[in-house]
Order: structure tokens, then sequence, then C-alpha cells
């Protein structure tokens, strides 16, 4: 018995070892590579060939160069614009519709809510196309707006559906309440059920912005102009630029110059970010 | 009175929202379906000048040997990156869920983090870092501890290429769907193990007899996720490729592109059309996956 | 909060309406095939500064699309916005945007300030013309050319010296003899990159049977063809003496370049516009040289036989500024900005107003006026894009000896 009970205690401490062992390794290879990155970033391309990073010393060269000739700033303001704005166009359209969806008893209730969660199979692509064509004809292409009501037209279906199942846990009894005070519903909707439903609306804002924040495609075909580039964009044309210059050092700090704000922010944010996440999970 | 009043506010409700939907989703979607039966010479030809060519689109897409090459990399990247990201995911939110650990939240957030940075960067680092033949990371690592042979292998070769980008791409998606788990787990009341513990059940026990049934709408969700995900996967392929595709590393979309907005290295005919059957293909083979497994579920559910 | 909320939002949706400025200036809109990074990208934005100090009624918007332009610039032509002029290679400018271009015929025929007194076709090499008109349909002019190039070996002369090897090889056997005696030096001769690798094949099909036959082949599979086969084993050979770095099986672009400029190896098969592309590693000192793919034995094509082009500037049909623009076109390729452009890119310069011949493509100077037969971009073996990315992977397995000649054909048979 004893000897059974002794083997589950070295059992439990080899996994309890192993956990951190393979976290460990894990989280050290993202130090590692980032690490690196940054490293080779303030070395020079020879000496990252030789494999002797710093060897000819700390040099800002690469920033400066990455700075001056790229409109890395524009390319942040663009992804701040785009991602902020379709957030809350989603949320100031999302939300409502999500609500009257899931608490309102309209009869199309359930067909709307199908096609919803069947919309959210189909690919983003198979709307870029036609919209680029479109305009195209319009003469939109090249302009912010018309990339931000794609962003927007892309995600509602996952926004309405994620924000359905939280208005449908908000208890009846705060509705009730609001009516007999003589609330309008939409008094009732933004001075109640909108608060109630926040740490959802907060959870797929978060989704929305990092997804909209790395989209890469639809800003590809629709923000050819240098301009109106956002970062995931302008990011693969400095690399690009970088690597026809043979500049690798170049390379890895523009990698870094995009990385470092975006890291920044995420630790800042990183408990609120993650708890939410957590929070609201999908429970449908 | 009342209910009806009820009524017209949840149609003013939803009118925004649908007005958009059906614009500016719905109708592209069925602009892209029947745009897929012609011969389309740039993308945007007006209507007028479509050429109506039946499946033809269809017929040479499967004819071609370098798009069903990137169907059939997709598919095991869904397949075999599906199960490795599942895996690994859902052991690592287990472990941080359920075990005592020091440094939880510390882990989780790290191992989130590529989720936040730019697939560009991330790709960037994993081919010109991680497998790169002269300074990367292997390389190193493997002439550190004695293994010339793995030192040398060439990771960025047309036969190593989509292995590489396979394992890049699956540990770069870990962190996002660990935190998804970890929020399904975190509601699943404690008390179910404790008394599964005083009946004996070991840790692989309880895992696979009260973790994985309770979060199953999560997993479902994110294996349609995962499809929409790694069926349309892009950027990873282009910077793994950045001048023209290749076999190893061609995607559908990648093709897509191509065919639309002509080719790298070489003055090329272009057919909108034929990406627009792509586009369908796609939707096709994600809504299949879609409606699958919540066939698949739903049954398991109950 | 909700104050701080609401005037956030409007910023942010004032900023995503903003508008272009309006003054009385002409306003050319330019899209450029370089990166704001490149040299010739920095040197195309001096020379447009001085034009429009000197035209101050001019202002002209650079846009820097890089090679990305290739996919951006049509759907913008279709999208109807502004683009008064753009640059990219000749054959692509002509025979993909040329539906967009304005004739330049009459404009060419014009004396200019820059062109010594001269009609401005008598000043600008005159292949290069002809090349363009070849690839347009009626056999007009619709792009300019400027930074003239030629595809062929670019290599280390120090490495040659040290090597013994006198005079640079003109037939595969002395290509082959130069190869053994670098090789004897501990140096793997030829590097190439991922992409690139198909001209090494490409080339030696066309050498032995045309580049016609080349053409045919991809498009129409004649893989069977015993000139295939013997080209395969010609390499394979090579690649069995040792004579390719191992490194190109996993070479990505620009890794191959680096090895060349790092003196890790000797000749690259490419553009003369690869001193300038690895010139921050290799260096100014570096001894540059070229020589063109050497002839084999029982081919029906000579040494001067290869590609050969330009990039090229191609105005708008549309634009409002016809003649602005054009003369803004002579300024960068006349005078002292075609030399500058040369000298800052260490490109070549496309008018004979200018005497300068860049010190690195030295050897470059006898091969323009020979120049033979035109070879399509790799020898034509890329213009099935449907099989390019096919033949691309074994050529990369053939030429790091993962496959043999024999594999090869049956890899592409399949």
């Amino acid at each position: 018995m004893l000897n059974r009970l002794g083997k589950k205690i070295i059992i439990d401490k080899f996994f309890f070892i192993m956990k951190y062992i393979i976290m460990s390794t894990w989280c050290l290879l993202i130090f590692i590579c980032i690490g690196w990155i940054f490293l080779a970033s303030l070395s020079t391309t020879s000496d990252i060939f030789d494999g002797k990073l710093l060897n000819s010393g700390v040099n800002f060269k690469n920033y400066y160069k990455a700075f001056v000739n790229n409109r890395v700033g524009i390319y942040f303001l663009n992804s701040i614009i785009y991602s902020s704005v379709s957030v809350i166009g989603l949320v100031l359209l999302c939300s409502p519709a999500a609500y009257a969806i899931a608490r309102i008893d309209f009869k199309l209730n359930d067909i709307l809510k199908r096609i919803f969660v069947l919309a959210m199979g189909v690919p983003g692509i198979m709307i870029v196309i036609p919209l680029f064509g479109i305009a195209a004809t319009l003469k939109l292409i090249n302009n912010r707006f018309i990339l931000i009501l794609v962003y927007i037209a892309m995600h509602i279906p996952f926004t309405i559906f994620f924000l359905i199942s939280f208005f449908k846990n908000i208890p009846h009894t705060f509705e009730e309440a609001a009516t007999i005070d003589g609330c309008s519903p939409f008094r009732a909707f933004w001075n109640i059920m909108f608060p109630l439903a926040s740490p959802g609306i907060v959870t797929v804002s978060i989704f929305n912005f990092i997804s909209i924040w790395n989209e890469y495609f639809t800003a590809l075909i629709f923000a050819s102009k240098t301009n109106l580039r956002p970062l995931s964009i302008g990011l693969f044309s400095m690399i690009q630029s970088m690597k026809y210059t043979n500049d690798f050092s170049g390379m890895f700090a523009t990698v870094i110059i995009v990385l470092l704000p975006t890291i920044f922010i995420y630790i800042i944010l990183s408990k609120k970010i993650i708890s939410n996440i957590t929070a609201g999970g999908i429970n449908e | 009175m009342y209910k009806k009043y009820r009524k017209i506010t949840a149609i003013i409700f939803v009118f925004p929202a649908l007005i958009v939907f059906l614009i500016a989703f719905l109708y592209p979607v069925f602009r892209t379906g029947i745009m897929s039966l012609f011969y389309v010479e740039t993308i945007s030809d007006s209507i007028f000048n479509w050429k109506f060519v039946g499946i033809d689109n269809f017929v040479f897409l499967f004819k071609s040997n370098l798009f069903l090459k990137s169907l059939k990399n997709v598919f095991i990247i869904w397949l075999i990156g599906g199960l490795i990201v599942f895996s690994i995911s859902l052991s690592f939110a287990s472990i941080l869920t359920f075990s005592n650990m020091k440094l939880k939240s510390f882990f989780k957030t790290l191992i989130y983090l590529p989720n936040i940075i730019s697939s560009v960067a991330l790709a960037t680092m994993w081919i010109y870092y991680f497998y790169q033949p002269d300074y990367g990371f292997l390389k190193s690592f493997f002439t550190l501890v004695g293994l010339p042979q793995l030192a040398n292998i060439k990771w960025a070769s047309p036969d190593y290429i989509f292995m590489s980008m396979l394992i890049a791409y699956s540990f770069s998606n870990v962190g996002y769907f660990m935190v998804m788990f970890c929020a399904s787990m975190e509601s699943i009341p404690s008390a179910l193990y404790d008394s599964a513990s005083i009946d004996g059940a070991n840790s692989f026990d309880k895992f696979f007899k009260i973790t994985i049934p309770l979060i199953l709408n999560a997993i479902k969700s994110a294996i349609v996720i995962w499809s929409i995900e790694a069926f349309g996967m892009f950027v990873w392929s282009q910077i793994f490729s950045p001048l023209d595709p290749e076999p190893g590393t061609i995607t559908p979309k990648i093709y897509m592109y191509f065919q639309l907005f002509g080719s790298n290295l070489i003055v090329s005919e272009r057919n909108a059309g034929l990406g627009a059957s792509i586009c369908v293909i796609l939707s096709v083979i994600a809504l299949f996956s879609f409606l699958l497994v919540n066939l698949f579920f739903r049954d398991n559910n109950k | 909060m909700k104050k701080i909320f609401i005037i956030f939002s409007a910023f942010i949706f004032l900023l995503s309406c903003s508008g272009g400025s309006d003054t009385n200036k002409k306003k050319i809109v330019y899209w450029s095939m370089w990166n704001e990074t490149e040299s010739q990208g920095q040197a195309v934005k001096a020379a447009i500064e001085d034009y429009m100090s000197k035209h101050p009624d001019i202002e002209v918007e650079i846009n820097f699309n890089g090679r990305e332009i290739r996919k951006t610039l049509q759907p913008a032509l279709d999208n109807g916005q502004t683009i008064d002029f753009w640059d990219e290679n000749i054959e692509r400018t002509t025979k993909n945007w040329g539906k967009y271009a304005l004739k330049l015929d009459d404009y060419i025929t014009n004396v200019y300030d820059t062109t010594d007194g001269k009609p401005y076709e008598d000043v600008i090499i005159k292949s290069l013309l002809d090349l363009g008109r070849s690839f347009s349909e009626d056999g007009s002019l619709y792009a300019v050319p400027y930074q003239p190039f030629v595809f062929l070996f670019n290599y280390n002369k120090k490495i040659f010296r040290e090597a013994g090897i006198e005079k640079v090889p003109e037939t595969w056997q002395e290509f082959k003899d130069a190869c053994a005696k670098i090789k004897a030096l501990g140096i793997p001769p030829i590097t190439d990159d991922d992409a690139e690798i198909n001209a090494l094949l490409g080339y030696h099909i066309a050498k032995y049977k045309g580049t016609e036959f080349v053409q045919q082949l991809v498009t129409e599979g004649l893989w069977d063809d015993p000139i295939v086969l013997k080209a395969a084993q010609d390499w394979q050979e090579m690649v069995e003496l040792g004579y390719v770095s191992p490194k190109v099986a996993g070479n990505k672009f620009p890794a191959g370049r680096h090895e060349l400029a790092r003196g890790e190896a000797a000749m690259f098969l490419n553009g003369t516009w690869v001193p300038n592309f690895v010139m921050e590693t290799a260096g100014e000192d570096f001894e540059w040289g070229q020589f063109p793919y050497p002839t084999v034995e029982g081919g029906t094509d000579g040494l001067y036989d290869m590609h050969y082009g330009s990039q090229s500037f191609q105005i708008n049909k549309d634009t409002k500024y016809p003649k602005e623009v054009f003369d803004l076109i002579v300024h960068l390729t006349t005078g002292k900005w075609d030399e500058e452009i040369a000298k800052r890119s260490y490109a070549l310069p496309v008018s004979s107003t200018t005497t300068y011949w860049t010190k690195q493509l030295e050897d470059t100077k006898e091969i323009f006026p020979r120049l033979g037969k035109y070879y399509p971009l790799d020898g034509g073996i890329d213009v099935n894009t449907e099989k390019t990315p096919i033949i691309n992977a074994n050529v990369i397995k053939l030429m790091s000896g993962q496959i043999t000649a024999e594999e090869f054909i049956a890899e592409m048979k399949k």
C-alpha cells in the first residue's frame, strides 16, 4: 500500500516537473527567437552571416534606415484606424441586432441566427473579389472607407453569433424593471442591456481587433497605395524591400519596430485581454 | 400593443446589421458563385464582358496539378497540423487550468503572444531565422548538441519546406486555441473532479471522461475556426516562398491570388473567373466541415 | 469614459476621411517599381526632386510600390485612379499594360534640351527601342527604356584570378575547366537562388536547340526530347563534380546572392543588376566581371544569344499632361540624370549622351553591341506559369544532386 502511494508520489512529482519543463521550453523558444532577432537587428548583415552577432558593436543604423526610408508611422496609424473604426462599427451594428435576435421574439429569430451561423463558415475571400470588382467600377479602391466596410461585413456573422449567447444569459428581471419604469426599448437597451453585456462586447471587440489588426489579404488587394497600407502589408513590403537590398539586419530591425509596440501594449493589457477572453469563452 | 412595439424595436435593431450583411456579404457571395461560371479577364471587368463557360473553370482547376497540389497541402495542414495544434493546446490548457502551478498567468500570456504578432513578422522569423541554413536556430542548436547531420538539413529545400511550414504554422496557432480551451475549462465545476478523485480516477481518466465531454462546444467552434484558417492559408505561404509559389508551399488562396493578379516573373494570362471558382471550392469545403462537425458532435453530445 | 470614446471615434473618423490638398501646380503621379530603400528608388527620387526644383509649376507624387506593382497597378488603373506614369520591365509594360499606355512614336522624334540637338530616339540604345516595339501588337512604342540589362554570369574576378583563369570561358568545355580550377581553391564555382535557378537549365537547353524549343517544351511538355535529357545530364555532371554550391538546395532569395557577395561562390547567372543588389555586403571594391552563358557542343545558338532588356517608363494614355510627363522622362533618361541614376544604382546608362560606364559592369560594354537573338527570361523555361513551380522544385533538386537527370525527366513527365 505504502509502496503504491510512494510510486504515485514519484509519478506525480515527475509529471509536475515535466509540466514546468515543457512550458518553460516553449516559452524559452519564443524568448530566444525574439531575443535573437533583436540582437540581429543591432548587428550588421555580415555579422549575422558570420554567426557573430554584435561583432562590430551595437549599431542603430538599421533602425534609422528603417524609420527614415519607410513610413512605419503611417502604417501604424492606418492599422489603428482600420481596426478601431471597424470594431466600433461592428459594436454599433451588431449589438442591437444580437440583442433583438436573442431576446425579442419576432418569428425571424431562429432563421436569422441560422443564417449568421452558416455565414460564419463562408471564408472571407468569397466577398473580397466581387466587392473589389464593384469598388473598382465605382472607383472606390484605395479608399479607407471601403476597406473598413469590407472588414465590418466580414466580421458581422461572428460578432452577432458571439453576442447572442451573451444577451441570452442576462436575467430577464432587468428588462422588466426597465419597462415598468417606462423606459423606451431603445433606452432600455443602451442604458441597461448594453452595459450588462459589456464583458461580451469587450471580448468580441478584442477578437475582432486582433483579427483586423493582423489581417493581410483584403488589405493587400484594397490598399495598394503606400499611404493607405496597414501594418501587415507595410511590413511585408518593407521586408521585401530589405531583401532587394540584401539587408538582413535591416529586415530584422523592421520586424522589431513592428513587434515592439504591439508586444508592449499587449503586456500592459495582457491581464485584461487574457482574462476577458477566458471569461468570455464561447459557451454556446 | 406592447408586444407589437417590441417587434418594431426588434426590426429596427436588426435592420442596419442586416442591410450591411445583405449588401456587403450575401450579395458578394452570390456574385462570386455566379462569376465562377464565367471567363472574366480582369477582376474589374464589367458584368457585360463576362463570357459564360459553364463548369469549365472547375474542370480546368481539377486538371491542374498545381491546384490539386495546393489542395493537398492545405488538407494535410488541416489534418496533421490540426492534430498537433489541438493535442498541444488541449494539454496546455488543462495543465494551466487544473494544476497548481506557479507562474500560470505568465505562461498563458507568453504562449498567447504569437497570436497578437503580425503573421508577416512571425513567418519571417521562422524562415529567415529559425530555419535559416547559415546562422539559423536549428543549425546552431544541432551543431551545439553535436548532431551535424541534422544541422545540415536544408529546411527550406523543396523536400522539407512543406514540413517546415506545417510545424511553424502549428506552433504559432497553439496559443490561440489554448486560451480558447482554458476559457471553457474554467467553467467546469471543480466538484466534478473532486468526486472523481475520490472514486480513484487518475489524471488521464479525468481528462478524457470529464474535461473533454464538457468542453465539446468549444472544441466544435475551434474545429470550425481551424478549418477556415487552414484552408484559407495565405500569408505563411507567401513569406515562405516570397517570389513565386512553389509546390511545397502553395495553397489555394495563393494560387487564386496569382490567377487574379498575374505571376511575378513572367507576363501571364489571368482569369478572375478561375479565382471565383477557387473561392467557391474553398467555401464548399469550409461549409462541409462546418456541417460535418455539427452533425458529428450533436450525436455525441446526447 | 463615454465622452472620450465619442471624441476618439470622431477623431478616427476624421482621419479616415482626410483628403489631399489642392494647389495650382500640375500634379503628376508616378507609381514606381522600386522600393524607397533601394538605390534605384533613391536615385529616381533625387532626379525627380531636381526636376521639380527646375519646374516649380509641376509637382510629382511618387508612390513606391516595389515589385508588388506587378499586381497592384492594373486594378488601380481599371479603377480609374490618377496615375500618370509608371515603370517596370519593358516586356511587362508593353505586353501587360500596353492597352493603358500612350503611344510614344511621335514623342521620341522630337529634340529635347538634353539630347544634344538630336531627336530623342537617336540617343537611346536602338536595340532596346526595337525590343520595345517588338513586344507590342502594332509595332509601336509604348514605353521608353532605361537601365538596360543583360542576363549572364556575374562573377568574382578575384576568385577567377586566384584560380588562374586567364580568359573567360566561351564554350561548355572551357566553362567546365574554369569550374575545376575554382573548385581546386575549395570554393564552389556556381550558386543560385531558389526562384531563379531555372535559368541554368533554361539557358542550357536554349543553347542546344533555341529558345522557341524551350518554350514549346514547357507549354507542350516535350520532355521526351533527348536534348532535354542531355542538358539535364550536363548539369548533373557539374553537380557531381561539386561545381554547384550545395547551399542551392535551401537558398531562399536572396541567400544565394549573398554567397556570391561574401566570396563563398564565384558565379551567379542573373541580370546585371546583381552588383547593385549586393553592394551593401560586397562593397565597392568587389571586382565584378560578366560573361555570357557558354555555347554547347552541337548547339544551334551562339554566345551572344541571351536575355536582355531594360526597365522602362510608361505613360498613361489618359494623363492630363502627356507633354510634361514625357519631358520628365527625358530628364530621367538622358543627360545628367541618366548618368546619375546609373552611377548611384551601379546600373547602366541608356542614352549615348552619357559617356559614363559603370565600373562594376565594365565587361558588358563589349557585350551590348554584339547582342544576338533575344531570349525570354530564363531562356523561356518559365513561360508556362502552371508548370513553373513544379519545374522549379525539380531543378533545385537536380542542381543539388537530390535527383539524377533521368529522375528529373521522369518527375517532369508526371
